[in-house]
């Protein structure tokens, strides 16, 4: 009679026969002692595996592990909003820009700028190139005709209070004015 | 003055433990990720006996398996912000600690089959000879604390490649293709490591019993 060999029974027991081949072994072992026998020594170090209880850790990690972490945790964490806050400001204070409007341009007086280099600057060269100026600036006046939702606030100071709110913001996020920003944890001050 | 600013700290950071006992893994990874670092330390407490156990299991050795269990804590933590909180940690701490390890293994050279004599059995089946043989030893009376014992003794007397094998599929439960990936073998050697590991232990326990 043919027995299984140690390498079925051994895959047998881990349920990597296919299909086939389990039901074969399964047919062969129903008839045949021996393998059975095998196959129960083979089960016996499975359950020893198994049921092996874990040993106890002789020492507590927590403390060498804060301590290696310290100078990592002492950083502050990057907030995933930061990048869409700052974008939001960035966009509030050119569209606040745009609505206070340009400084008016003396057009004829161009020509009188100072410069390095004047020739470069020659009337040919602002005729050709003034009217698309000009229609920026008929934008920016249309957009000058908007109701101010806070009469009481000029254009200028939201731009100033934008402004300095995104500072003081941005210092609190330890982004600006890190060096004068520390807070204490307890792993600076455990540091000698 | 720095010894006790350290002492300090560490007290305050005991009692801080205290209060985190409490709290479930995703939130102690959240208050560790907005800067409480000793809300970590409670998850390391919590895991450090999963955590030391594969890597004792793995490496062998106990002081090294400590070493190997706080280089894991602090991989993890260099990593806890790409961490799914959605999904228990304990396995996930259980990877990079099997992976630490695992490393640890490769450099030493030991996570390659070793040159070894083989013999034959009856069926014509080749395997490597048994670890030492203890029945030599005074008798032994075997209550379940010391079947433990044998079977861990076991383990690590087996070669490194066996014990990886072993690991990954009796204790983290991988399935023979993750086993393969995890060790960068084919899956025909995972399968003659995990025949001819179960054979030694086999033996092993048999002759020790």
């Amino acid at each position: 009679m043919n027995h299984l060999s140690s390498n079925t029974l051994d895959l047998y027991l881990d349920d990597r026969l296919d299909p086939p081949a389990r039901a074969a072994a399964h047919a062969h072992l129903a008839g045949c002692e021996r393998c059975r026998a095998e196959l129960d020594a083979l089960r016996e170090v499975f359950l020893a595996l198994e049921t092996l209880e874990p040993e106890p850790i002789p020492v507590d990690l927590s403390a060498r592990v804060l301590e290696r972490i310290a100078p990592v945790a002492a950083r502050p964490a990057r907030r995933p909003y930061v990048a869409a806050l700052l974008v939001v400001q960035v966009a509030l204070t050119l569209l606040l820009a745009l609505w206070l409007g340009p400084p008016p341009i003396d057009w004829a007086g161009l020509d009188r700028l100072v410069v390095p280099g004047q020739a470069v600057l020659s009337p040919v060269w602002l005729a050709a190139y003034a009217p698309d100026f000009q229609a920026v600036i008929d934008l920016v006046g249309r957009l000058r005709v908007l109701p101010n939702p806070l009469a009481a606030i000029a254009p200028e100071q939201w731009l100033y209070l934008i402004v300095a709110a995104g500072i003081i913001w941005l210092a609190g996020n330890r982004l600006l004015l890190a060096g004068l920003n520390r807070s204490h944890d307890m792993h600076q001050e455990a540091r000698p | 003055m720095g010894t006790l600013l350290a002492r300090r700290a560490l007290c305050r950071g005991t009692t801080r433990m205290d209060s985190w006992a409490g709290q479930a893994d995703d939130q102690l990874i959240t208050h560790a990720l907005n800067g409480r670092a000793d809300a970590y330390g409670e998850l390391v407490r919590r895991y450090q006996a999963l955590v030391y156990n594969i890597a004792y299991r793995l490496a062998g050795d106990r002081q090294e398996a400590l070493d190997l269990a706080q280089e894991a804590f602090v991989r993890a933590y260099a990593a806890l912000g790409s961490f799914d909180r959605a999904r228990p940690f304990g396995p996930w701490i259980g990877r990079i600690a099997t992976n630490t390890a695992l490393n640890w293994l490769q450099r030493r050279g030991l996570a390659t089959v070793p040159l070894v004599e083989t013999h034959s059995d009856a069926g014509g089946e080749q395997y490597e000879p048994g670890p030492p043989d203890y029945s030599a030893e005074p008798e032994r009376v075997y209550l379940a604390g010391e079947q433990q014992a044998a079977v861990r003794a076991a383990i690590l007397a087996l070669p490194p490649h066996y014990r990886a094998v072993i690991e990954l599929r009796h204790f983290q439960d991988r399935s023979y293709e993750e086993i393969a990936e995890a060790l960068g073998l084919p899956l025909s050697d995972v399968k003659s490591h995990l025949f001819r590991a179960r054979r030694l232990l086999r033996e092993w326990l048999e002759r020790n019993a």
